[in-house]
């Protein structure tokens, strides 16, 4: 019995050892963006286009796949569905998986659509940018907290660094705070650092949870006492914890319009290359006017509202 | 004539049946090696584009993306992510191992028919049970129990909870039944003589049991414990629903590291890999040929102590 485990041993050993010999001797397939070390690159190398004639809409006939964002995908789907089901002959499916999977789907071809909350990477040169739409990103603090209705940057600063400890040192109960992040390759979290902090989260030890998906970032908000997090604004406000205004601007689409609360994305439609028909029509779409009726019911903001002046401060990394 | 026709047709039926079993062999073997030989391939790309091979193993900062640095650098320091899938690997199956052995002697030595007759189907529904519900009642029911037993002695008490200790009971449940049923099918093919002659030389019930049937089925008790263990070393959603953790804590916590916030090879895969590219997707390969090999350690630990039985 122990020469058969031998046996099995030794097999594997060799697999392992070619396994090593061969990547040693230069590796097979290539990676992506071989190379560069941060996530976020420079853009995608042509104009971005954002709007088709709003109000108007062309059918196509035909079948779409978009996939990616989480974030923006009950914004497409909402739209696709009332595209559906007024170009009857067309089959838009809309897939989750992460705008880094859309991204990465989008640039190998296999979708024709993929949906994003990032800038494209280097390396993904031929994706063209469509930009659709904002997400407005809000803190939310645990409904322990009481008292606590806006926080400055510097507080924030203070928070996120694990230099303000308690509540009581910003005007609430006394607390500690506990904050809930999100893991260093969330874009959520990216935006967060560049637009709001100005700097990275360093904050690390028993007070700080880390968690992906928006919906455990709220069940955690909701369950620990003394918990921020921040979260896209439809959940955030669907769950009913208080939620916090920064520097005294509420997230509204007035004060993102003129760029004074600054916790907001821009959402992109990526397409390789020129996009096909059915996908310059859905995207189109997405800008007319029904498709800011969807924009509106889910808390995003309508792309053609926001001046192009305060979009520019939120383009390219 | 007629003999000789069945006869030809019989065999002819006997080597295509024998070669199809040998593809099917082959196939599962070709398999097994491509996992392998993919992860390999991929596994060791990391450490030509930046990573060090004793930082990988031996610090605690995991930013493969670099988002956590004011720099933007990454850092390749995996040492809590391994050391957390270990530990609670371990934990795990040594806690539900006795009870599972225990359990299964229930059902093979006879006791309380109703009991047996009662948990049979219970177990059964317990196995087919997907891992996320059982994160569900982890996250709700386990954590908030483990704050209010430990969340006075601990650094913070509002995360209290989370972290390893919720994680191991969450798997123990997830594999009992696992190794229960595994370990009821090798307590059966013991053969009765073993019990006979026991109990013949004068042994109590109990020393039959432990010194008798436990030892001959080894082989068997060692494939359930190895069964279970790959289920818990590689589940994801309900430990990084209870885990919650960036970093690892200071190693001279061990209440920290117990009941705070803390990190697993599983779940960083689960938050980080559908959204990495480049650099992070090779390193999470590596963390991905990281567990392959410490399951296969755990394999060879159990096979090995099964090999020492006393019937072979």
């Amino acid at each position: 019995m122990f020469k058969n485990q031998r046996v099995a041993f030794l097999l594997v050993t060799i697999a392992i050892a070619i396994s090593v010999l061969i990547s040693a001797c230069g590796g097979s397939s290539s990676s992506s963006s071989g190379g560069s070390t941060s996530s976020s690159g420079g853009s995608s190398g042509s104009t971005p286009t954002t709007l088709g004639t709003p109000g108007s809409y062309t059918c196509v006939q035909g079948s779409l796949t978009a996939a990616g964002s989480t974030a923006l995908a009950p914004l497409v789907t909402d739209v696709a569905k009332k595209y559906q089901a007024k170009c009857s002959g067309s089959t838009i499916t809309v897939n989750l998986g992460g705008s880094g999977t859309g991204l990465s789907s989008a640039e190998n071809g296999s979708i024709d659509i993929g949906n994003s909350d990032i800038f494209a990477k280097t390396g993904q040169e031929d994706l063209v940018d469509h930009q659709v739409s904002v997400v407005i990103f809000t803190l939310m603090v645990n409904s322990k907290v009481t008292g606590v209705k806006s926080l400055t940057t510097d507080q924030l600063k203070g928070i996120y660094s694990g230099k303000i400890k308690n509540w009581s040192e910003v005007g609430g109960p006394s607390m500690p705070i506990v904050v809930v992040s999100r893991p260093t390759s969330s874009g959520t979290r990216a935006t967060f650092q560049k637009y709001v902090l100005g700097t990275v989260e360093t904050i690390t030890g028993p007070t700080n949870l880390t968690t992906d998906s928006t919906g455990t970032v709220v069940k955690n908000v909701q369950q620990t006492d003394g918990a921020i997090g921040y979260a896209a604004s439809g959940p955030a406000k669907k769950s009913g914890l208080t939620i916090l205004n920064i520097d005294g601007q509420a997230p509204t689409p007035d004060t993102i319009k003129s760029n004074a609360y600054k916790f907001w994305n821009i959402e992109h439609m990526y397409t390789k290359g020129k996009p096909k028909d059915l996908a310059q029509a859905l995207i189109d779409y997405m800008t007319s006017s029904d498709g800011k009726d969807s924009a509106q019911s889910l808390d995003f903001v309508a792309i053609t509202d926001v001046p192009s002046a305060a979009l520019q401060t939120h383009q390219v990394h | 004539m007629q003999v000789q026709q069945s006869t030809s047709g019989s065999y002819l039926a006997d080597r295509a049946a024998r070669i199809i079993f040998l593809v099917c062999a082959v196939l599962l073997i070709i398999v097994i090696i491509g996992v392998f030989v993919f992860l390999g391939l991929n596994g060791f790309r990391v450490f030509r584009e930046g990573a060090n091979i004793r930082d990988f193993f031996f610090s605690n900062n995991w930013d493969p993306t670099g988002n956590g640095d004011v720099n933007g650098n990454p850092s390749f320091g995996a040492g809590g992510l391994v050391l957390g899938s270990i530990v609670v690997t371990f934990f795990s199956v040594i806690i539900a191992s006795p009870l599972a052995f225990g359990t299964a002697l229930i059902f093979t030595e006879g006791g309380a028919n109703w009991l047996t007759r009662l948990l049979k189907p219970l177990i059964e529904v317990f196995t087919g049970m997907p891992s996320v519900v059982i994160g569900f009642f982890g996250l709700v029911v386990i954590v908030p129990f483990l704050q209010k037993l430990v969340g006075n002695i601990v650094g913070n008490h509002q995360t209290a909870g989370n972290g390893w200790g919720a994680a191991i009971l969450v798997l123990v449940i997830m594999i009992l039944p696992t190794i229960i049923s595994i370990s009821i099918d090798a307590l059966n093919t013991v053969p009765a003589g073993v019990r006979e002659a026991s109990l013949a030389l004068g042994s109590t019930r109990w020393q039959m049991m432990t010194n008798a049937v436990l030892p001959a089925a080894t082989t068997g008790l060692a494939t359930a414990v190895v069964l279970g263990m790959a289920r818990a070393i590689g589940e994801t959603l309900a430990v990084s629903m209870v885990l919650n953790g960036s970093k690892l804590p200071p190693l001279k916590n061990i209440f920290a590291l117990f009941f705070q916030p803390n990190v697993n090879i599983t779940q960083y895969i689960a938050i980080d890999f559908g959204e990495a590219s480049g650099p992070a997707r090779d390193a999470y390969y590596t963390l991905a040929l990281i567990l392959l090999a410490i399951s296969f350690l755990f394999v060879c630990l159990s096979r090995y102590l099964a090999s020492r039985s006393v019937y072979k």
